[in-house]
């Protein structure tokens, strides 16, 4: 097994780890909530509402969980990025390619929506689902692009800072 | 999105697939068709019925007829050796060195991309000159640049010397004598600027300048001179049907078509040889591309385009043509001119009827801008590509950087000149 793909095992597995731990701890919380309201406000502090201590409790959870789900989806990010221009070693090119790909998405989004939304009871819900998925890679395009501009410019700016160095 | 503004980011797409050729530009075009018509049934544009009809409506018949014609013919012609032949003729008279046989070129590349495509005429010119190079040990990399530049310049002389000389004198009932009286002037005031131009640069650089006796015979390239003959012969009555197409009467398309199938019965040559030498890939592209441009009439967009320039030239209407030579001009740089040509002419044509301006010189704007434009980049035209492949085969790369340096300054003159030309044409009209 190659480091890749043994770190691409053990990160999505934590990823999907986390994300389930988040999601299920909000829904817990969100179920505590009518509980908690009594209780609070009821046994201890008169000005601090049961909704304050959740939202606190919330956040905790989110920063917590949240820290490791972001930094393990920037790691695929940067793995689907490099996959992305794997094949072109030019800049420019690549960012030609990904305003071509965001173009045919909205496009593909465009013509499929009144498609979908014409299915018979599912139609709004397959409809939300696969705008969903277009505005997920149009986030992944977008940051792939981002990354490209980055290193044209970083690029461009080394080799201005080396003329001048050559220069002094 | 409202419908003008789906159709807009279609056009771009098809725009930027042809720009990083990542396809192939037929494939580009297809796939543009293709959205075209799904959009254009969604948005309720084209009906659901005979919509095969429909969009046959679309494709200009006389210019693909025209296109075809042209292409075999040359192609058939090419074949018999016919330009080789009159380049080895030229190099042998010319003599002496190989600089002097380089300046010579240049103008032969002229001529062979006024009567064949600038790709045909562009290998025949890069072998040609390679194998001198060789005689002469000199090296060809200014030589075939020279050739590219000028081969593009030789695109505006004739109506059948290029693809958007075609379907503009198609679209716009320009016929050859216009051509010779409108056109080859201007490729006259451009070959003396721009070989002028040329010539200088190449002092600039290192010529080995021997003088070399040419030994081998012209003929020699010629492997049967009936068909060289008769090939030649059928190639002379084309052109001179297209001169005189005005009189006669009968469309370019059918003269063409009917030109190559003269030349398919009495050259003797295998027509499956010669058809698989056609560029079938322009063909697809310029059918598929008329639906594309078919979309963006029908959408709105080409009309909110002439709204626009309209708008622009209201103040003064000899903006449009002059606006012309730069918008077919400058994106013809990077995107094939052919698009660019099918694009503009639907809004020339709106432009035309809602100010009253005289249709052919927006056409001309649009054949000076579209064929000069390719000089500006490595990729801007067929001829440049294939020079730049033919000097990679021997060991030379040339970068955007070094293309720009070297000709961008000539190309912009070209343009201007051009644009000067056109309102001296207005001055006259």
């Amino acid at each position: 097994m190659s480091n890749v793909a043994g770190g691409v095992r053990a990160r999505l597995f934590r990823l999907i780890k986390n994300t389930l731990a988040l999601g299920f701890i909000l829904f817990f919380l969100e179920l505590l909530r009518p509980e908690l309201f009594s209780m609070v406000n009821y046994f201890v502090f008169n000005n601090l509402t049961s909704d304050a201590i959740l939202n606190l409790v919330t956040l905790i959870f989110i920063i917590y969980f949240g820290y490791y789900i972001l930094i393990d989806s920037k790691y695929f990010l940067d793995l689907v990025s490099e996959k992305l221009g794997s094949k072109e070693t030019n800049k420019a090119r690549n960012i030609t390619y990904d305003i071509t790909a965001i173009i045919s998405i909205i496009l593909a989004s465009q013509l499929l929506t009144p498609i979908l939304s014409n299915i018979p009871s599912i139609g709004s819900t397959v409809t939300k689902i696969v705008n969903l998925a277009f505005l997920a890679s149009e986030f992944l395009i977008l940051y792939h692009m981002a990354n490209q501009i980055y290193y044209l410019l970083k690029q461009y700016i080394d080799r201005l800072t080396y003329r001048d160095k050559v220069e002094q | 999105m409202n419908v003008i503004n789906t159709f807009i980011l279609l056009f771009i797409l098809i725009l930027l697939l042809l720009v990083t050729g990542r396809y192939h530009r037929s494939v580009a075009a297809l796939l543009g068709s293709f959205l075209t018509i799904l959009f254009g049934l969604e948005y309720g544009l084209f009906p659901s019925q005979n919509i095969l009809n429909y969009l046959i409506g679309f494709v200009d018949v006389n210019t693909v007829l025209l296109v075809i014609g042209v292409m075999i013919l040359s192609e058939a012609v090419s074949r018999t050796g016919f330009f080789e032949f009159i380049g080895l003729s030229i190099a042998k008279r010319v003599g002496g060195g190989f600089r002097r046989i380089s300046i010579s070129f240049m103008l032969v590349s002229v001529l062979f991309s006024a009567i064949i495509s600038n790709i045909t005429a562009m290998i025949i010119m890069g072998a040609l000159t390679v194998s001198l190079a060789k005689k002469y040990n000199a090296d060809p990399t200014d030589a075939i640049l020279h050739q590219s530049i000028m081969s593009n310049v030789g695109g505006l002389t004739l109506m059948i010397s290029s693809i958007p000389n075609l379907i503009v004198a198609a679209n716009f009932g320009l016929n050859f004598i216009e051509f010779l009286q409108v056109s080859l002037p201007l490729t006259l005031i451009l070959i003396v600027i721009t070989m002028g131009f040329l010539i200088r640069e190449t002092n600039r650089s290192v010529v080995v300048n021997q003088d070399v006796h040419i030994d081998v015979d012209p003929w020699s390239v010629v492997e049967n001179k009936a068909m060289f003959y008769r090939a030649a012969i059928v190639f002379v009555v084309v052109i001179l049907l297209f001169v005189f197409q005005g009189s006669i009467g009968i469309p370019l398309g059918l003269i063409a078509i009917g030109g190559a199938t003269a030349i398919l019965v009495l050259s003797g040559q295998e027509p499956e040889s010669i058809f698989a030498g056609i560029d079938w890939g322009t063909i697809f592209f310029l059918t598929s591309f008329y639906i594309v441009v078919g979309g963006l009439d029908n959408s709105g967009v080409l009309g909110s385009f002439a709204n626009r320039i309209v708008a622009l030239s209201r103040s003064d209407p000899s903006i449009a043509p002059l606006l012309n030579v730069w918008v077919s001009g400058i994106p013809s740089a990077v995107v094939d001119n052919i698009p660019m040509t099918l694009t503009l002419i639907p809004i020339m044509d709106q432009v035309s009827a809602m100010t009253g301006f005289p249709l052919k010189i927006l056409g001309w704007s649009i054949v000076f801008g579209a064929n000069l434009g390719g000089n500006l980049t490595p990729i801007g035209s067929a001829s440049n590509i294939i020079a730049l492949g033919i000097l990679k085969r021997n060991n030379k790369t040339i970068d955007w950087g070094e293309w720009l340096q070297r000709f961008g300054l000539i190309v912009l003159v070209q343009l201007i000149i051009a644009t000067a030309y056109i309102v001296l044409l207005l001055a006259m009209s």
